[in-house]
């Protein structure tokens, strides 16, 4: 059994999938995450995305963050304290415990952000600010670059930055799924579309940002087996337009502030139009509530359309809706942006989603002239990809032969055999595949565990080669679980 | 307007041997460090990707007969000296090398970027017009110069500053008077060239100024001779174009020199000379990669110094850990500055008939 909850801007989906049935459901956010949770069945794998409040807080003002940078000899960085860490890992410049106290005791914001340079080949530096910082801050609230892995201390500034500010938030819905929820294991949904545990994800939650998005791709792709289309998904706020090449969403680096960040997104479109946007004297770009035909007291997209006759909700007028003029504009406005947008990926095929999907599907196709593919279950399609979707973690290693030392995603190892490169991938890769093995991921599923960046330096005394330094990724992609009914 | 990165993953394929000083990790330590500090995403920076020099490219600045000595090595492989192993199939990166600096040239002088650093390898400059040596196959930065003349900009001033005299460089120059090559490196290191009395022949004369300096130099003396000599000279000369044969192994941790310069010395000589270009060619510089060995040492930011100064970036913090400091106190030698001086006083004598600013004082 297979459960995905997707919690939404307005809906918390969820999909139970059995053998031979997929059971989905909508449950309003205002009736609590704690009435969504109830719903899991006690047995079997359960996943959730939380992308939607989470991708609130990203964009929310960062007034409160304090960032402490330690970049060492090269460009200027905000934040700087001294220490240095030189590319191989070696600490060369100490941290001054009194300087960062100073720092820490002015005007302390809410949350803290560690970087260093080099952090990833030796986080000693980070690790010793942030045992200072618990002086002045909560643990939830500071969050350390190292743990991200990957090189480019700019883009792991402002990932950390972000990530300050959402481990309080990962670790309360953490704790409240661990409370409400029947059974306490559960997998977290990240952007690239892959699961990975709460554990992970508290050492670099900003990993969850935007997975609604991509939990729809894979939920499409299970429910049509189409490996090629532009998955539109049109939920209550917003219509999102996620292209879908070989069956998995496009995914590339967000930026925040005009700089790279480390956080994987998919590559989509959205549109600020839902069933439930507002309509006035047209359609506005914000929520109105629940439509009038569903029990509402504002008139929404979702009213305008059934005043246009489209086959939503049932035959009897309810009281409040736009008139026949407004409902006019307003669906027509909303179907141009559609087609708009849809022209910007020129798709051969269509995939739509999400409660309205069914509805506009016949106009969508109509404009677009290409076919338009409504899967069964579409209303809760991302949930169903959140219950389907399969493990997917990634290594990043450095191996330093003469210094003795593995670093793994930024944690330090000694280690006292020497590896030839073969080795060292291999146990790498073995290490990725039990890692994936507790977070139950079935044998088949680690099949694709690939090296996807290897590269060795020399390390020479007097002429004489002492040893080698190795750099290497390897990763078991997203996809869809080999288990999936 | 950005600066132009002329770098190819073939760059890291050229090894004579795994242990031989001139090595890959002498630029994969720098890309290292160019990565962690996020440089390919700047936006004051452009990543150009080369092409291999053409035959005519490098019979620009080579003899045929030497040009044929080479491609007759590469299938099997030939000794050029005793520091210099040609391995089977250096030719394609060697080329690749030349071409990376034409193209640092021609991306200035197309206003595709404002200035360019070529970090290619093989390095070029001791290799003359009919031979190669000390590490080096290709003139990379002669070839380049050439190109540039070819493009229509005739005067072209060349200031190279690696440790060792570049030998090669004025070889293929010492007759022309539309390319005054000028030089500063450590006295009485390899290959032995480079003193002061070494001016030019014929039409040539007078347009190679060379500056050897004491073991211990450090920041000061090379600021000194920027505004003593580098800077007249330029003035005097009235450029089109300044080509920079940019060896950092003149920093006090590299493991095969004497001197005592730091990266932030040198972020600071490669603003000099990006100035010299703003006020003399509108800007026209490209800098070739030449030596530099301390790989784990000061290389990286060393070089990271370099890309910064040429982008204008915040050079502050271009600097020196503390662990690095009492290596820096050993090798700066504080007399040093007293010897270039004295050196500057011998060069403006031999000078003073080919230069005004020589003649001054």
């Amino acid at each position: 059994m297979f459960t995905g909850i997707d919690i939404g801007g307005t809906n918390t989906d969820i999909a139970v999938m059995n053998e031979d049935c997929i059971e989905t459901v909508k449950i309003p956010n205002e009736s609590g995450l704690y009435l969504a949770l109830k719903q899991i069945p006690p047995k079997g794998r359960f996943a959730v995305s939380t992308s939607q409040p989470l991708n609130r807080i990203v964009t929310e003002s960062a007034s409160s963050l304090r960032v402490i940078t330690i970049p060492g000899p090269g460009l200027k960085y905000e934040g700087a304290v001294r220490g240095a860490v030189t590319t191989r890992g070696d600490l060369v410049e100490e941290v001054d415990a009194g300087e960062i106290r100073e720092v820490l005791s002015q005007d302390t914001g809410k949350y803290l952000a560690i970087a260093g340079k080099f952090s990833i080949r030796n986080p000693v530096l980070e690790e010793k600010v942030r045992e200072i910082a618990l002086e002045y801050y909560e643990e939830d609230h500071i969050a350390v670059s190292h743990q991200i892995g990957e090189i480019g201390f700019p883009a792991r500034i402002a990932t950390t930055s972000i990530n300050a500010r959402i481990r309080e938030f990962e670790s309360l819905i953490s704790a409240a799924i661990r409370s409400y929820a029947p059974h306490g294991d559960f997998l977290f949904m990240k952007g690239d579309g892959g699961l990975t545990s709460p554990g992970m994800i508290m050492k670099n939650p900003s990993q969850l940002y935007n997975s609604s998005a991509a939990a729809v791709v894979l939920g499409a792709r299970y429910l049509t087996r189409e490996d090629r289309a532009l998955v539109i998904d049109i939920g209550g706020t917003t219509t999102d337009f996620v292209p879908m090449d070989g069956g998995l969403p496009i995914v590339d680096f967000i930026t925040d502030k005009g700089v790279r960040t480390d956080i994987r997104s998919v590559r989509s479109l959205s549109l600020p139009y839902g069933g439930d946007s507002s309509v006035d004297e047209t359609l506005m770009p914000y929520r109105a509530g629940i439509p009038c035909i569903f029990g509402g007291t504002s008139p929404t997209l979702t009213d305008a359309l059934w005043r246009c006759g489209y086959e939503i909700g049932g035959p009897d007028e309810p009281s409040g809706l736009p008139d026949r003029e407004r409902s006019e504009k307003a669906v027509t406005g909303y179907l141009d942006s559609v087609s708009e947008s849809i022209r910007t990926f020129s798709p051969e095929r269509i995939i739509v989603t999400g409660y309205l999907g069914p509805a506009l599907a016949g106009e969508i196709s109509k404009r677009a002239g290409v076919r338009v593919i409504v899967p069964e279950h579409a209303e809760c399609a991302n949930a169903v990809g959140v219950a389907v979707s399969k493990v997917s973690l990634s290594l990043n290693v450095r191996y330093d032969s003469e210094r003795k030392r593995l670093v793994v995603n930024g944690d330090v190892r000694n280690v006292r055999i020497k590896y030839s490169d073969n080795e060292l991938i291999e146990d790498c890769i073995d290490e990725l595949k039990r890692t994936a093995g507790g977070m139950g991921a079935p044998v088949q599923d680690c099949n694709d565990a690939a090296l996807q960046k290897f590269r060795v330096f020399n390390v020479v005394r007097n002429g004489i080669r002492t040893g080698k330094i190795v750099d290497l990724c390897v990763a078991i992609p997203p996809g869809i679980t080999s288990d999936a009914p | 307007m950005q600066t132009g990165i002329v770098y190819h993953e073939n760059y890291l394929k050229h090894e004579q041997s795994p242990s031989h000083p001139e090595r890959r990790e002498r630029i994969a330590y720098t890309i290292d460090q160019l990565e962690e500090e996020g440089i390919w995403y700047d936006p004051s920076i452009r990543m150009i990707s080369p092409r291999p020099a053409t035959d005519e490219e490098v019979l620009a600045a080579h003899s045929e007969r030497y040009l044929h000595f080479l491609k007759q090595s590469d299938p099997k492989g030939g000794i050029i000296d005793i520091n210099t192993y040609a391995p089977p199939g250096f030719l394609e990166y060697a080329l690749l090398a030349a071409g990376g600096a034409v193209c640092a040239g021609e991306s200035v002088l197309s206003g595709e970027v404002e200035n360019a650093f070529a970090m290619v390898r093989p390095p070029g400059h001791h290799a003359g017009r009919n031979i190669g040596a000390g590490f080096c196959y290709f003139n990379n930065i002669a070839i380049m110069v050439r190109a540039i003349q070819a493009n229509g900009f005739k005067k072209v001033m060349i200031l190279d500053w690696d440790a060792h005299h570049g030998d090669g460089t004025q070889d293929i120059f010492y007759d022309d008077p539309d390319v005054l090559f000028t030089s500063i490196h450590q006295s009485h290191l390899f290959p032995g060239t480079g003193m002061v009395y070494e001016t030019g022949s014929a039409r040539g004369l007078g347009y190679s100024i060379n500056m050897p300096v004491p073991p211990g130099s450090s920041d000061d003396v090379y600021e000194m001779l920027m505004e003593e000599v580098i800077t007249p000279a330029a003035e005097e000369f009235r450029p089109d174009f300044i080509a920079i044969s940019a060896g950092q192994d003149c920093h006090f941790t590299d493991p095969i020199t004497l001197l005592a310069v730091t990266a932030h010395g040198y972020a600071k000589l490669m603003s000099s000379a990006a100035g010299i270009a703003g006020s003399l060619c509108a800007g026209r510089l490209a800098v070739v990669l030449e030596g530099g060995y301390g790989v784990e040492g000061a290389l990286p930011y060393t070089n990271l110094g370099i890309i910064a100064a040429l982008a204008g970036m915040d050079l502050s913090q271009i600097r020196e850990p503390e662990l690095y400091m009492p290596l820096f106190n050993s090798k700066r030698d504080p007399i040093a500055i007293r010897k270039a001086r004295e050196m500057v006083v011998e060069l403006k004598n031999i000078h003073r008939d080919h230069w005004e600013f020589a003649s001054r004082s």
